[in-house]
């Protein structure tokens, strides 16, 4: 097969707190005070200070070693966690900035689509961003003129062609930024979460443009949060591990690597995780579920009583009170489902002195079938509602098919809610005739 | 691997660039993006304002009437014997063009940083781009210097433009070469330092006054003279001065003397525009 993409050995190297402070001024203070006075250096990395993994010292490795290559007409997805290196790979690939070592080669015209309507000018009319926004992308102004009533046409703006763009609403000025991407002639194209924007009924017409251009035989990278995205578009992904390929191959194997990454199990103990956020008064050792004999779990089915429980440390000496622990569950496809927290559960607040466990009670879970995962935190239950230690995807939870109603098998989405049904006319009631009328 | 015989590469990404690989191939392919982005700042730029593009004339008039006022009337410098109101507004003009470019040109970094972090293109199109729509601003303010010198003319009181008018272009060129170059150069410090981008209106003010701007090189002191002709830009405005209204004379050194450093200063600033260019978007 003829390759479009070949990353050979990229790494891309960041220092961390040695970028400045941004104002000569201030630079200078504090080489006066480090290097000359011999203070401490006070100046705060611009980089996040979360470590996930990849640092050396005030070395971050971004990415290291990275190499894979993606042949003509492949549509590869690219995923990981955040800090995985997914956005520094985009940039990279994109020549936004340059890599620290390695090489890149590239067959074909390569079009990079980080965000939708890069430059557009809200004085400018719908028609002049479109060929302002095209020309950014690396469209002649013939092909956008050839491309130009498609383009309209898509973005479902006709008649505000010629309005300024900062008239448009929202949901416009999308559409035509997304449009114009959408008609970009590349044969590689790179493309971040671009989708996630305007109405569903925008989004599934996207997605729909996306797997055109694919079965127009362009070689597609795409990176995304959402895992239903990834799944439905791309047969092979690229799993980034803190800055190294952790995985490669068929979208279904990197999935289940790529939800592996969040097994606390495989990662260590929660209570020895880093990549947590807060004021660190207190913090949570450890989350599991158990079912109604106390049993801990992996593995619930729909309709069971669960019980969430977490087990929560003072980090200091005095007691910390005035607080509040929460469970937010989400799907894999990052979608919020619910939550379960000890206000909703009806303690207002609790105080911790040493050590406690907080359970959280449900009697017949209402997931179904599915994976899910736990961020767990715990914050003030007063004024600012300030994080004293959140941790996210903290458990995994696998819910098995259930009987959540009661009537042999179970329902569709993400939960089941429990509800009547009621006719008008209650002799149209075909459940006594059922039995009958099934064939032997 | 046989395979690998047949593999066709279009492009190669490495960490560092020739000092002097400038791709002014890919440029080229990019032209569209340079009359787009020219576009954009003329048409976006006068959008929603009542006077629209007599905002390129006015402050060119306003400093030429205030100039007149505190330079020629109250503080009596000389003009080289030309009327005030030319003679500023050549000045004006002259210097106006070279500013804007400068200015322009060494903030891209910091005011482009939205698209630059998102999209690929070369990066040296806005810089193109910015000089463009400068030099269309400036050819509107020279029809209304035109203006100016055809009713001086015809009162009878200046020459007009001589032969030598033939070598605006080449001024505007040269300008437009020493403005990139100083521009370029010190965009690529502003996109790590902020604060020099004020630094840059200063320094360009203080650079006006050492340019023969507000009095002709002939009231220059001999003992200053050749501090003043080191400065590439006196040549020019004397240059244009002469040109159009037939005062002084055409410095022919200073003139090849200001190409020499416009052209070495445009090379030093895209060496180092093209070290800095790769990885300014790690520090905006």
């Amino acid at each position: 097969m003829t390759m479009s993409l070949s990353v050979e050995h990229v790494s891309k190297r960041y220092r961390l707190g040695m970028i400045g402070t941004g104002t000569a001024a201030e630079d200078i203070k504090r080489w006066w005070n480090v290097k000359v006075r011999g203070r401490r250096d006070e100046a705060e990395p611009l980089l996040p200070a979360v470590d996930y993994g990849n640092q050396e010292g005030n070395i971050l490795w971004a990415l290291r070693d990275v190499s894979f290559s993606v042949g003509e007409g492949e549509v590869i997805g690219i995923i990981g966690k955040n800090g995985a290196g997914k956005s520094t790979l985009l940039k990279i690939l994109s020549q936004i900035t340059a890599p620290t070592s390695g090489r890149i080669r590239v067959n074909g015209r390569l079009a990079s689509l980080l965000e939708v309507g890069t430059g557009f000018n809200g004085e400018l009319s719908g028609r002049d961003n479109i060929f302002l926004n095209g020309g950014i992308l690396g469209m002649t102004p013939r092909e956008i003129r050839r491309r130009f009533d498609e383009i309209v046409d898509f973005a479902e703006i006709e008649s505000f062609i010629d309005t300024p763009v900062k008239r448009y609403s929202s949901g416009m000025y999308v559409r035509l930024a997304f449009s114009v991407a959408a008609h970009l002639e590349a044969d590689i194209m790179l493309i971040d979460e671009v989708l996630a924007v305007g109405d569903i009924g925008f989004q599934k017409k996207c997605l729909g443009k996306m797997s055109d251009a694919s079965s127009a035989g362009r070689t597609i990278l795409f990176v995304s949060h959402r895992m239903d995205h990834i799944t439905s578009l791309c047969p092979r992904s690229v799993v980034l591990d803190r800055g190294r390929v952790g995985y490669d191959g068929q979208t279904e194997e990197a999935l289940s690597y790529y939800y592996g990454l969040f097994d606390t199990a495989k990662g260590g103990s929660l209570a020895d995780r880093l990549d947590r956020r807060g004021r660190g008064r207190v913090r949570i050792l450890d989350v599991w579920i158990e079912n109604e004999a106390g049993k801990p779990i992996e593995t619930a089915i729909t309709g069971q009583s669960l019980v969430f429980k977490m087990r929560i440390r003072n980090m200091g000496e005095a007691p910390v009170r005035n607080l509040n622990a929460n469970i937010a569950i989400f799907t894999l496809t990052n979608m919020f489902a619910a939550s379960l927290s000890t206000i909703e559960g009806g303690v207002a607040s609790f105080s911790v002195a040493e050590e406690t466990v907080i359970s959280l009670r449900v009697d017949k879970i209402p997931l179904n079938q599915g994976q899910f995962y736990l961020n767990c935190a715990v914050r003030s239950a007063m004024g600012a509602y300030e994080f004293d230690d959140l941790v996210e995807n903290a458990k995994t939870l696998h819910v098995d098919y259930g009987d959540y109603h009661g009537i042999g098998q179970s329902g569709g989405g993400f939960v089941s809610i429990a509800h009547q049904a009621e006719l008008e006319d209650p002799v149209s009631r075909d459940d006594e005739t059922r039995p009958a009328e099934m064939p032997v | 691997m046989s395979e690998m015989t047949e593999q066709r590469w279009t492009q190669t990404i490495t960490p560092r660039r020739g000092l002097l690989e400038f791709r002014l191939g890919e440029l080229w392919r990019y032209r569209h993006l340079v009359f787009m982005f020219v576009r954009r700042d003329l048409v976006a730029g006068y959008k929603q304002t009542i006077l629209g593009p007599l905002w390129l004339v006015i402050p060119p008039l306003i400093s030429t009437v205030v100039f007149t006022i505190v330079f020629g009337n109250i503080a009596q410098l000389s003009s080289d014997g030309m009327p005030h109101t030319l003679f500023y507004m050549s000045g004006i003009m002259m210097w106006g063009f070279f500013n804007a470019c400068v200015v322009g040109n060494a903030t891209t970094f910091t005011t482009q940083s939205g698209i630059f972090s998102k999209v690929y293109f070369p990066r040296l199109i806005v810089n193109v781009g910015n000089v463009i729509s400068t030099l269309i601003s400036t050819t509107i303010q020279f029809l209304m210097f035109g203006g100016f010198v055809a009713y001086y003319v015809a009162q009878d009181l200046v020459g007009g433009p001589s032969v030598a008018a033939f070598l605006l272009p080449l001024l505007l060129l040269i300008s437009a070469g020493l403005a990139i170059g100083v521009g370029v150069f010190l965009s690529a410090i502003t996109a790590k330092y902020r604060d020099l981008g004020f630094l840059v209106t200063y320094g360009m003010q203080l650079w006006m006054y050492a340019t023969t701007v507000i009095y002709p090189l002939s009231s220059v002191p001999d003992n200053y003279r050749l501090l003043a002709l080191l400065n590439p830009m006196t040549s020019i405005i004397e240059t244009f001065r002469y040109a159009f209204l037939g005062s002084g004379a055409i410095p022919w050194g200073g003139l090849a003397y200001a190409a020499a450093f416009g052209s070495v200063s445009l090379l030093v600033g895209l060496i180092v525009f093209n070290l800095v260019e790769r990885t300014a978007m790690d520090l905006v």
